[in-house]
């Protein structure tokens, strides 16, 4: 015997309760009363429902009209790259990933391996000039960087005066977050002295 | 202002006289108006700028060309006078050039007057003369 019974719960209607109770001779009868329906209830918004969850089985979730389904995604061992399948036969279609192979690289859709760059912190590219310079000089940059760990590349912009036209062998020493030693010097005998311009691609750190 | 601006010098410099700038920074202003003081790397020494955002953006933008740091304002950097063994170095490896231009090209000799000119500077180059004071002239083009 059930001391305690409801019937289902319908959205908006009562409920029937069903309840003991002792009357004035002090038996235990059942009684029946109807419960109001309470407020509908308010789902957060981080809850999946059922159909959500099919859809995401079925490769349908935010798909538009055009979208095709995704029906699965395995590992290509020809391309050694993760692929995923859409569409449906006979008009299947297939989609590389960009993943990590099985040397820890990342491919592109066409195999080809993404170079990595081990940077801890961000890295900043700076171009620039410098005129009416020559060997011995000291080339700022125009903003500091936050490493001394910088790559500096130089093209000179200004041949030899001496109608060689030989351009100067360019090079850097001293190299630190600020800036850098120009060393250059030309093959055709001009001094080292003789001034011209050049071009700078700096890369570095920043920040922290 | 929206950064606080500094020019980096060598640690020790005297600020009293020109000194070469190597290097730049601009360090933000916060909301509040405060600026983390930047802290230059060791062996250098930054230096506050009395600098608007619109000549610091000119400058960053312009040539980056050797610059010095003279009472507080910026101008081009003045290289020091060169010793006269560096500048008889210089003008050596110029005048064995200009010797090879236009004579030893053409198969024909040195004149004397350019060879004198040569070991004079040489002898300064090489330290065994410690005597004089100046370069010697140069001789023109038509001395033989």
């Amino acid at each position: 015997m059930a001391f305690l019974q409801q019937t289902d719960p319908v959205a908006g209607q009562p409920v029937t309760v069903t309840l003991p109770y002792l009357d004035q001779n002090g038996t235990l009868q059942m009684g029946q009363i109807k419960v109001a329906p309470g407020k509908d209830a308010v789902l957060p918004d981080n809850i999946l429902t059922s159909d959500e969850i099919q859809n995401y089985v079925l490769g349908n979730l935010g798909s538009g009209d055009t979208d095709q389904k995704a029906v699965g995604v395995h590992w290509n061992g020809y391309a050694d790259t993760p692929m995923m399948v859409v569409g449906s036969l006979p008009d299947q279609k297939y989609s590389s990933l960009l993943g990590t192979n099985q040397n820890g690289l990342y491919l592109t859709n066409f195999g080809n391996i993404i170079p990595e760059m081990p940077a801890q912190s961000r890295m900043m590219l700076q171009t620039f000039t410098a005129t009416g310079v020559q060997d011995g000089n000291t080339i700022t940059f125009p903003q500091a960087f936050t490493s001394d760990d910088v790559k500096v590349f130089i093209t000179p912009k200004t041949p030899s005066a001496t109608g060689s036209w030989s351009p100067p062998i360019c090079g850097c020493n001293n190299i630190n977050r600020y800036g850098f030693g120009l060393t250059r010097f030309f093959t055709d005998g001009t001094p080292k002295t003789s001034v011209g311009d050049i071009s700078i691609l700096a890369i570095g750190k920043i920040g922290a | 202002m929206s950064n606080k601006y500094y020019a980096i010098v060598k640690a020790g410099s005297d600020l009293t006289k020109p000194c070469l700038v190597v290097g730049w920074v601009a360090q933000p202003i916060l909301q509040d108006g405060t600026s983390t003081p930047y802290q230059a790397a060791p062996g250098f020494e930054e230096v506050p700028l009395e600098i608007s955002d619109e000549d610091w953006a000119e400058r960053m933008a312009s040539p980056q060309n050797p610059t010095q740091l003279n009472q507080g304002k910026l101008e081009p950097y003045v290289a020091p006078v060169p010793s006269l063994k560096e500048q008889a170095t210089n003008a050596l490896q110029q005048a064995r050039l200009d010797v090879y231009n236009n004579y030893g090209i053409l198969g024909e000799p040195t004149p004397a007057a350019w060879v004198t000119y040569l070991r004079a500077l040489m002898t300064i180059s090489n330290g065994t003369d410690t005597t004089s004071t100046s370069l010697p002239e140069e001789p023109s083009g038509s001395e033989t």
